[in-house]
């Protein structure tokens, strides 16, 4: 009886083990479809965008800004990419698209280095490349590169916490770690404005390694050593965290301001919450439509519109501009649709 | 990257349960345990088994054709030369991986240390590399002493966790969660945690050369010249013969003289030094050894062998096999880019198959049971 049962049982599971097999295969190409989408009557356009990563707000919302801009000139765009920012998720599919052979690609490279290669091969074969955000160090692969302007975020920051402490008292900065050129330009642009206000001191400058309890120890010895603290920068969200977490339980909430970087859903609520004061809120919708609309100017013969080096300026919110449209519409999105 | 993360999570769970029941499993399945070695002793099996061993490979070869002729109909750029290269270029680090794990769990052991020796092999080797060039050295000999040094850290590595396995009677997966721990935190010490960029040019021209009119990069043609030669050493030789021994029975394995402590050596650390080869290819396709290279490949190779038909009771498997499963996998994830669906539905497809093969594994056991 055992053995009867026991042979009808692994009957089943052969069926249901290949079933599912070939099922599973035909749900993952059948999912989610094609985001295509056609429009003109002259040559149709396709032009792929691949961001840093695919889950990621700031990434997504430059996927929203660049779909609009597509719709609107009647293009076609894909938007595919890695799940983690890394150049061995991003590499097979950059390589993949290439297969598919778009009229222009858009790109945030994960790596300065290891990306040369996949894009060269677009070069290759004639098809345009335009960096968005990040760039390869071998900028001649590229027919222009658009990203934020960190030193201008910096120096917003700085005007921002100087405005709430009337233009009076010592700040800080807490950064992630030296050496990247991203926050190093935000410091830069960040101590630059500071200096421009005679009653005002940077006397502080930490590196976090991206870690919030780092950061709350460096803040928590700062505001010992500089009782006159008003302001501290961070230059993402893990440091914004650690300053909010140490100034609030020195009871200096009100009296020291917090500036942050990006406008992600747990940094709006840490705004809105007043745990963060200051949010400086780059624009990546912006910056992948400025990207469509060079990549369809390059395609439709209007090269000479493009610039070979955008600087995308930074928006402030502050907590209590938090909620008006004006401002709330520069949050980064969550999904596509 | 959580979400990466939870698929090796559960696979460990997964694999701790089997180590756990490993022993009552083999003990009780002791005649079908040497009905396999003699087999693979005297080549004589009933008909009925040696179907289903063999039905293993078809099957998943008959998978790999139909989703290749899916994504044919899907999207007309499949069967084309940028989509081959691009194929072939995704599978070579896995290849590699999954032929090193594909000798350890026909041992019935497992490897999951193998993306992070990749890593640490690629970082060791780069790190002298870039020490070499800052001083009056020949690009020779920059070049050789680091490809020595990646093979050989590689090597070392999977020597360590051989003797520390087969020595000191440790389940294989813990061994080798420890030491794929403590590698991933050695690699960060040995650059900061940076990416080294400085490397000789001879690097990243091995990573970009191609023969054919650029129909075949010669990384594919290593991973698949190494994949031959390791294919033969396991089907053709007495390593081979004694590495199914060991997996198959390994009391029995000892009784007919095979030095199973020392063999186990032997295969982690032949895993190890295909590790070694794997973090030299990757340093090359990517110009550039990054702290984050290799992450996350365990899971990939584990599960090329096992759609490939590599039992995790050991005994089982082949290289063809494991060809096959990393060829499914890569050409997932470039279908799955040319119709346009997110890359991480591949994690879910992969996922799939490699339950529905293991399952295939278990009916497979079954049969031969019930002969």
């Amino acid at each position: 009886m055992l053995r009867s049962s026991k042979r009808s049982h692994a009957a089943w599971f052969r069926y249901t083990a290949g079933a599912a097999a070939v099922a599973a295969v035909a749900v993952s190409l059948a999912a989610c479809g094609s985001s295509s989408s056609s429009g003109s009557t002259h040559k149709h356009y396709t032009i792929a965008l691949v961001p840093g990563l695919t889950t990621d707000p700031f990434y997504i919302t430059m996927g929203v800004g660049a779909k609009a801009e597509a719709k609107k000139l009647g293009v076609t765009l894909t938007w595919q990419g890695g799940n983690a920012f890394t150049a061995e998720t991003q590499t097979p599919v950059v390589n993949a698209l290439l297969a598919k052979h778009p009229d222009a690609l858009l790109i945030a490279p994960t790596d300065v280095t290891a990306l040369k290669a996949p894009i060269q091969k677009f070069v290759n074969a004639n098809i345009p490349v335009f960096a968005v955000d990040t760039q390869i160090n071998d900028t001649s692969l590229l027919d222009a590169r658009i990203t934020s302007d960190n030193i201008q975020g910096g120096e917003a920051a700085a005007e921002a916490i100087a405005k709430l402490a009337h233009y009076k008292g010592d700040v800080a900065d807490e950064s992630v770690q030296p050496g990247v050129s991203t926050t190093d330009a935000r410091l830069q642009g960040f101590a630059t404005q500071i200096k421009k206000y005679p009653n005002m001191k940077l006397v502080s400058t930490e590196y976090y390694n991206d870690n919030p309890s780092t950061a709350e120890s460096q803040v928590r010895d700062v505001l010992l050593a500089h009782p006159d603290l008003v302001g501290v920068f961070a230059t993402n969200i893990y440091g914004a965290q650690g300053a909010g977490t140490a100034i609030s339980s020195a009871g200096k909430s009100g009296k020291v301001y917090v500036a942050a970087y990006d406008a992600d859903p747990e940094n709006v609520k840490l705004l809105k919450s007043g745990a963060i004061n200051v949010l400086v809120m780059q624009q990546p919708a912006l910056e992948g439509k400025l990207a469509v609309e060079y990549a369809y100017d390059k395609l439709t013969g209007k090269s000479s519109k493009i610039p070979a080096f955008t600087q995308v300026p930074n928006v402030i919110a502050t907590t209590a501009t938090a909620s008006e449209p004006s401002v709330s519409k520069y949050f980064y999105k969550t999904s596509m649709n | 990257m959580s979400t990466t993360k939870k698929p090796s999570e559960e696979l460990t769970e997964g694999d701790a349960a089997k180590t756990a029941g490993a022993g009552a499993h083999r003990a009780t399945e002791a005649t079908a345990g040497s009905a396999e070695l003699s087999y693979q002793l005297e080549g004589s099996v009933p008909f009925f088994q040696r179907f289903m061993s063999r039905v293993g490979s078809f099957w998943t070869l008959g998978v790999l054709v139909l989703i290749v002729l899916l994504f044919e109909v899907l999207t007309p750029s499949m069967l084309t030369k940028a989509a081959w290269i691009s194929t072939a270029d995704y599978g070579v680090e896995y290849l590699i991986l999954a032929v090193a794990e594909t000798f350890v769990i026909i041992t019935a052991g497992i490897d999951i240390s193998v993306g992070a020796i990749l890593g640490f092999s690629a970082m060791a080797g780069s790190v002298v590399m870039q020490e070499m060039l800052s001083g009056h050295n020949s690009v020779t000999a920059v070049v050789l002493v680091g490809i020595a040094i990646m093979l050989v850290t590689g090597l070392a590595v999977g020597l360590v966790n051989g003797l520390i396995i087969s020595r000191w009677k440790l389940p294989p997966m813990i061994v080798t969660l420890g030491s794929m721990t403590a590698i991933t935190g050695a690699t960060d010490v040995l650059h900061h945690g940076t990416e080294i960029t400085t490397l000789p040019n001879f690097v990243s021209d091995l990573g970009t050369t191609t023969l054919f009119h650029g129909w075949l990069p010669l990384p594919v043609l290593i991973a698949l010249a190494l994949t031959l030669v390791c294919g033969i050493i396991l089907a053709r030789t007495r390593f081979g013969l004694h590495t199914y021994a060991v997996g198959s029975n390994e009391v029995a394995a000892r009784r007919s003289g095979i030095h199973v402590d020392r063999h186990l050596v032997y295969v982690y650390g032949l895993a190890g030094l295909l590790c070694g080869v794997a973090g030299l290819l990757v340093t090359a396709d990517f110009s550039s050894a990054s702290p984050l290279a290799g992450y996350n490949d365990e899971m990939y190779a584990i599960a090329a062998c096992v759609i490939g038909g590599a039992s995790l009771w050991g005994g089982r498997g082949t290289m063809f096999g494991t060809l096959i499963g990393t060829a499914i996998m890569s050409v997932l994830t470039t279908g799955l880019v040319l119709i346009n669906v997110q890359a991480f539905w591949q994690q879910v497809a992969i996922g799939a198959i490699v339950v529905a093969a293991a399952g295939f594994d278990h009916i497979r056991l079954q049969s031969g049971d019930e002969k």
